[in-house]
């Protein structure tokens, strides 16, 4: 256990070593504040660079908090996933190549440490930036459109935190199998992509899906009740995490000997 | 142009610019010193400075070599 606390500080320090620390928690309060922001001053922003002609009356019906705080979130899970993708790549991969890994491994650590290591050091920038970004995004949505109840905020960023790390968990298992930072990238986002849409055209048989997360959260976010398959999609979630996991050690083993 | 700059509530707006300021010299400081860079380094600065919020999430995607 020690070793792994030791690799779980030396990727902290690493992250806070190329600021990942700093820009990644920023863009995503920045995200999330933007949304607020521009759908409040929205029609000011029309009047003033729109140029729409004098006398021209927009109907634009303020949006309520909840659907604000759902485009905070459809963004993350745009943006937000691409930037946590990008930023995720090289994390074995890089490390592999540069031989950084071959020289812990030589360490006798085990396996399995490694890559704990390796992704609670995801899940915790992942966590930390989702928290920080969507608690911006709620005060700046009380503060110009409406107060959203702080329970279904929790509730939604809950859920919704268990999709970004499935994402994040893929990407991991992704650097352990590819070698060049852009595949690894490339092929996680177009997984993460797939999985989504699939999800979305086969809405019934796929009740089981991690993509489905997005949408408990939105449905938590505007009634605060959650369906009943959330159980099922929970369950299935966490099980295709702990299998990726598994996956990744075995796979990262397996390359290790290898070499 | 005076109304219009009194129109805009600084206690919302304060805190964005502030952290947009922190996220460019954050990528500043860690180009400047970045020993090799993917692609010019003066293209990077530029970009950084220019261009908000984009440039510096570019120049930290892409920008620095994984060391």
């Amino acid at each position: 256990m020690t070793q792994w606390t030791v690799l779980y500080r030396k990727e902290m320090t690493e992250m806070m070593r190329n600021y990942k620390m700093i820009w990644i928690p920023i863009v995503f309060i920045l995200l999330g504040v933007m949304q607020p922001v521009s759908s409040y001053y929205m029609p000011e922003i029309l009047d003033t660079f729109g140029g729409l002609p004098d006398g021209t009356i927009l109907e634009m019906p303020t949006p309520t908090g909840t659907e604000v705080l759902m485009n905070v979130l459809s963004n993350y899970g745009m943006l937000g996933v691409l930037i946590l993708v990008l930023s995720a790549m090289g994390v074995v991969s890089a490390e592999r190549q540069s031989g950084v890994a071959g020289m812990v491994m030589i360490r006798a650590v085990p396996y399995s440490s490694y890559i704990l290591s390796k992704w609670a050091g995801l899940l915790t920038i992942t966590l930390i930036s989702l928290f920080i970004g969507y608690a911006a995004a709620w005060y700046y949505t009380g503060l110009l459109i409406e107060t959203v109840a702080f329970e279904r905020i929790f509730q939604s960023v809950v859920i919704y935190s268990i999709w970004l790390v499935f994402v994040v968990t893929l990407t991991l298992l992704f650097s352990t199998i590819m070698k060049g930072n852009g595949s690894v990238a490339f092929v996680s986002i177009f997984v993460v992509f797939a999985i989504s849409t699939v999800t979305s055209i086969l809405g019934k048989y796929m009740k089981w899906s991690p993509a489905t997360m997005t949408e408990h959260t939105g449905q938590v976010l505007l009634s605060g009740e959650l369906d009943s398959s959330f159980l099922l999609a929970f369950i299935t979630t966490i099980a295709i995490i702990i299998f990726l996991l598994i996956l990744s050690i075995q796979i990262f083993k397996h390359k290790e000997l290898l070499e | 142009m005076n109304e219009l700059l009194n129109g805009i509530p600084w206690g919302a707006i304060a805190p964005i610019l502030v952290l947009q300021l922190i996220l460019m010299i954050t990528a500043f400081v860690s180009c400047i010193r970045e020993e090799n860079t993917n692609g010019p380094k003066w293209l990077w600065i530029l970009i950084i400075l220019i261009i908000q919020l984009i440039g510096p999430v570019l120049y930290f995607v892409v920008g620095r070599r994984n060391d």
